[in-house]
């Protein structure tokens, strides 16, 4: 894989996987509006509002991936002619707010989910709560959208420089480096991995004793009293992303320049998809005391497992292979 | 210590150009850092409240894994410490990480006895037992915490 990772590729797969978080965030938020508008149960929500929450969590994991094939894109294209550098930097800055909030309705979607998989219905407040910020993250991500086109094509804005500083939907990415790389700030690179390592270990733990569970082992424990601690492994999960974002963001070229930094990724993404499923997988909460489980539940635990030991064997590796740091 | 930093094996983990000497022994520390803490983890959210219909009985099996990754650690925290005797011998982080498991350890056994002591299974976690498991495991965060930095002294 290795070979693989050259900067013209790395720009073309940001160019390819950046559908997920526009086009695939329109569908996703149609989605929700027609399955909210649809809605006439009071009782129990139509399948259409949890599949709509489903896609939205897809779609905010999978921005992960192409924010971080964004900074390797522009290691890129940066020294190319015509290149518009503010452009680059207000569509990185612009870029950042979007993925905030669209972790945010990621994090909102998956809350309501997790509840309606116990109560078979969404609470109305977590609906609204996940309409408002995908909704926001939908205008943010457009801004950003729009001003990345015209890194390559600069006649999209009329006035280039007059768009990009009027973009005051951004945050500064330099700063949040600033924050975690900047003189005086030599205590925060350490506490942030401390806080990462924590993380870790308590998604592993939720996960292992889920998929255990679903293994065919612990068959005295009924599923659905294990779904009461997804949200710890939610928790883990949120803490990581944060401070690996932190991190990312610091030293960026320590990172889009490593093969294990992407198999990290990759494995990343079927840790995630893990959760969804411990989270909605109707086979999974259908487990009761001494049921035992099918060979299918065996596959997705054991793939499961080796995929969490494999994010965390590559991102401990990443200082001894490849070439980072 | 110095003796020990200057050893062929010492020097090997150290210093050899291979993933499988420092940064494999490393890894497999992380491995067993958490399958330890993750489980004791579970165990203690249970005892303070956490997703209260879980059966505590069933649970026991997950000593038998923190205790399995306990040794695995212990191994590997040894061979850790051979590859860097003198900073860590006189390191007040590294004192200080070994402190908060030498305290923890015997609240880990008495967890198990609270919990498995008594049959049949109690209806309710004893107070003290929930003490138990919140010092414990804020004790496995310090850890978490010390040995990270270790990393940056």
């Amino acid at each position: 894989m290795s070979d693989l990772i050259t900067p013209a590729n790395l720009s073309h797969l940001h160019l390819l996987i950046n559908h997920f978080p526009t086009v695939g965030l329109i569908i996703a938020f149609l989605l929700l509006v027609v399955s909210i508008v649809s809605n006439s149960d009071a009782v129990n929500d139509n399948t259409m509002k949890p599949t709509a929450l489903g896609v939205l969590f897809g779609i905010a994991v999978m921005t992960l991936p192409v924010f971080t094939t964004g900074l390797a894109a522009e290691g890129a294209i940066e020294k190319l002619p015509g290149i518009s550098q503010p452009a680059m930097t207000a569509h990185e800055d612009s870029a950042l707010l979007a993925f905030i909030v669209l972790e945010l309705a990621g994090l909102a979607a998956w809350l309501g989910l997790w509840r309606w998989r116990r109560t078979r219905r969404v609470p109305p407040s977590l609906t609204f709560i996940t309409f408002v910020l995908a909704a926001l993250s939908l205008g943010f991500m457009t801004v950003a959208a729009n001003i990345g086109g015209a890194i390559r094509h600069p006649e999209i804005l009329g006035d280039p420089k007059a768009e990009v500083a009027r973009s005051m939907f951004s945050v500064s990415s330099a700063g949040v480096a600033f924050f975690v790389n900047g003189p005086g700030h030599q205590w925060v690179w350490p506490a942030l991995e401390s806080a990462h390592f924590v993380g870790m270990t308590l998604w592993f733990g939720v996960l292992l004793l889920a998929n255990l569970r679903l293994m065919g082992w612990f068959t005295a424990i009924p599923y659905p009293a294990l779904h009461r601690l997804l949200p710890w492994a939610l928790l883990g999960f949120g803490v990581n992303e944060i401070s690996g974002m932190m991190f990312y963001l610091a030293t960026p070229k320590g990172y889009t320049t490593n093969v294990m930094f992407y198999w990290k990724l990759m494995f990343l993404l079927l840790a995630a998809a893990d959760l969804l499923y411990l989270t909605v997988w109707p086979a999974a909460w259908k487990t009761e005391t001494g049921t035992v489980t099918h060979v299918r539940e065996r596959a997705i635990g054991a793939v499961a497992l080796v995929s969490f030991v494999a994010v965390m064997y590559c991102g401990r590796m990443l200082p001894f292979l490849g070439n980072s740091f | 210590m110095t003796v020990l930093h200057d050893s062929a094996f010492s020097t090997w983990l150290r210093e050899a150009e291979t993933v499988w000497a420092f940064p494999t022994v490393l890894t497999i520390h992380t491995f067993g850092m958490m399958l330890l803490v993750g489980c004791a983890w579970l165990v203690d959210l249970r005892l303070l409240g956490v997703a209260r219909t879980i059966p505590i009985g069933p649970l026991r099996p997950l000593f038998r894994i923190m205790w399995f990754a306990f040794w695995i650690n212990l191994a590997t925290g040894i061979l850790l410490f051979i590859a860097d005797p003198e900073r860590k011998a006189t390191s007040l982080l590294f004192g200080f990480k070994l402190l908060l498991i030498i305290i923890n350890l015997p609240l880990l056994i008495r967890l198990e006895r609270a919990m498995y002591g008594e049959s049949p299974e109690p209806k309710e976690v004893a107070g003290r037992t929930r003490q138990l498991a919140a010092a414990s495991a804020m004790l496995w965060a310090g850890t978490i915490f010390a040995g990270r930095l270790l990393g940056y002294m």
